[in-house]
């Protein structure tokens, strides 16, 4: 692909995000414009800005990667994304968090938290976890999609990385929310295109849906081991079966399928989607269009990605590997791609592939502004400012979040692949408890709420840097534990629990004061 | 095998469209279906 075509149509891309971006900027008027696009956004902006913030670049090429690896068994999470990311997070979240976000006129998640307990110390530690962490796993996307646009563009890596902030960053400042959800559903829109064009040719090239998985399950380890391919080991019953009970893979799709499918019911940049509805009917509508959009993602992603191998060994093509000569999956559906479909899909797909990392970053851009600008600065340090000036320091705040993302994406350090790792199962671990609590339990008090965020963020952190097979031996040298079922587990299956019975018991000992009693009346004024 | 899958990986993938299918019925059940016998009763 040239670099010449490469910049025309990267120019177009700007000029349509930085249209959508001033249309934001007029419409934007108030706090509640900028923080949750006035609470005016239809099913379809919802369901498309929802799923396009959840579905990033990672998890289309990344997890498709990492399918082509571990085999067909992924598709549990991919049923977790739908069910559990869809369903259950709109029906027994999403109602509940509008109607408390509108009672307590609160437009962030920690914003809902700390108003619910009255403490904005509390909102502005949520807000401060929240913004640290997220600052990384934005670096993360930029990196990963700098790296493909840069290999497969011949574009330097910083050009690459200065380019995107640059976008996202100006249509994000300057048109808030509005503009984030309008250029989701465009990005939404190319990202269904690439995936349903994709899977529709790999699928249509092997013969149909049964003789494609039948390939893939007739590749023995033998074949596998003459490309390369870490699925000579890891996928021991074959690609299209699950791996035996307790051996490393299932250890591996188990802390993978459960890390990822339910924390995603406590990810900040998601459930500010809905305060944005307009009605309840918005959020109803927001079910099917989530539930299509996610099907067409992630489960026609995670259904290619260990077909792919059956490319590789027909044309004897090499499993793609780092500078260093460790396996890169990332590079797997690239490879693929490259060399099966013509030039015009490879631009269709790398764009797609864009629009999914871009959706994200301004996803993740928004919330970190939004939890330093209006949870930090304007709630905790200030105790509340005017919504203008609340408008106005997040908007600083982005920028400054923008650049301190474009300095750690030009010099990445070490910490950030680290953190970008924590990120999902963090954030899972800190919030979902005191989160669903907080929606469901009238009796919680502020005590409880600070014992679970606390409990479940200190125990995630110390899982990672002490036990976790991925990070603890990059930290601390080894493992605390040397047993694989130990350290192979997730740190959510502990966490959750942990956080749950913290808040329980705390606000059992520690009960609602007046206040909070009257402050908890309110919050559920509009809960039946 | 079922459809090139074992039971166990079937079933996830059966269970993705099943949970569409859900996500679905859910929207059409509320959009249509609830609303029409909500009108229907108000005006009875």
């Amino acid at each position: 692909m040239e670099a010449a075509s490469f910049i025309v149509f990267m120019a177009l891309f700007a000029a349509v995000y930085i249209i959508l971006g001033y249309i934001g900027y007029r419409k934007t008027k108030t706090a509640e414009d900028y923080f949750v696009a006035g609470r005016k956004m239809g099913g379809l902006v919802i369901a498309f800005s929802y799923g396009a913030t959840f579905i990033s670049a990672v998890a289309l090429i990344g997890f498709s990667g990492i399918a082509s690896i571990y085999g067909h068994g992924i598709l549990w999470l991919a049923f977790l994304n739908i069910f559990v990311g869809i369903f259950i997070a709109f029906v027994f979240y999403g109602f509940r968090t509008r109607k408390m976000g509108l009672s307590l006129n609160a437009l962030t998640m920690p914003e809902l938290i700390g108003k619910r307990f009255n403490s904005t110390r509390l909102q502005g530690m949520s807000a401060g976890i929240i913004a640290v962490f997220m600052v990384a796993y934005t670096t993360a996307v930029f990196l990963a999609i700098a790296s493909l646009i840069g290999v497969s563009f011949g574009i330097p890596y910083e050009t690459c990385v200065i380019i995107f902030t640059v976008i996202v960053g100006i249509y994000l400042v300057v048109g808030g929310l509005y503009a984030v959800m309008w250029a989701h559903t465009l990005q939404g829109v190319l990202m269904v295109v690439g995936m349903i064009v994709l899977t529709v040719a790999i699928y249509g090239m092997l013969g149909g849906v049964a003789p494609a998985h039948e390939a893939a399950a007739s590749l023995t380890a033998s074949d596998l081991a003459g490309i390369g391919s870490p699925a000579a080991t890891q996928a021991p019953n074959g690609l299209t079966s699950f791996p035996p009970f307790l051996s490393k893979p299932f250890m591996m799709l188990l802390t993978l399928i459960f890390g990822v499918g339910i924390g995603v019911l406590a990810q900040p940049q998601l459930v500010v989607r809905y305060l944005t509805a307009k009605d309840e009917r918005a959020l109803r509508l927001a079910v099917p269009y989530g539930g299509i959009f996610i099907l067409l993602m992630t489960f026609t992603a995670f259904c290619i990605g260990p077909l792919c191998n059956v490319f590789m060994v027909e044309n004897g093509w090499m499993f793609p590997l780092k500078s260093n000569g460790a396996p890169n999956p990332d590079q797997v559906l690239p490879l693929v791609v490259n060399n099966l479909f013509p030039p015009w899909f490879v631009f269709l797909f790398l764009f797609a592939i864009l629009a999914a990392a871009m959706s994200t970053a301004s996803a993740l851009f928004h919330t970190a502004g939004a939890c330093v600008g209006r949870d930090i600065y304007d709630k905790a340090i200030k105790k509340g400012v005017s919504g203008e000036k609340s408008v106005k320091v997040t908007r600083y705040a982005t920028v400054g979040i923008v650049i301190a993302t474009l300095i750690l994406s030009l010099r990445p350090p070490d910490v950030v692949a680290f953190m970008c790792a924590f990120f999902f199962g963090l954030m899972g671990g800190t919030f979902l408890a005191v989160y669903t609590l907080t929606l469901y339990w009238k009796k919680m008090s502020r005590a409880g709420a600070w014992a679970g965020i606390l409990g479940g963020f200190l125990f995630t952190i110390l899982w990672y840097v002490l036990v976790y097979f991925k990070t603890a031996p990059s930290i601390i040298g080894s493992s605390m534990f040397s047993s694989y079922k130990i350290n192979m587990l997730d740190p959510l299956f502990i966490a959750i629990p942990l956080s749950f019975l913290l808040a329980y018991a705390v606000s059992k000992v520690f009960k609602q004061d007046s206040e909070e009693k009257r402050i908890t009346e309110k919050a559920f004024e509009n809960i039946g | 095998m079922i459809l090139g899958m074992d039971p166990f990986v079937f079933t996830a993938w059966l269970g993705c469209i099943l949970a569409t299918i859900l996500c679905v019925v859910y929207g059409v059940y509320h959009e249509y279906i609830k609303e029409r016998k909500k009108k229907e009763k108000e005006e009875e």
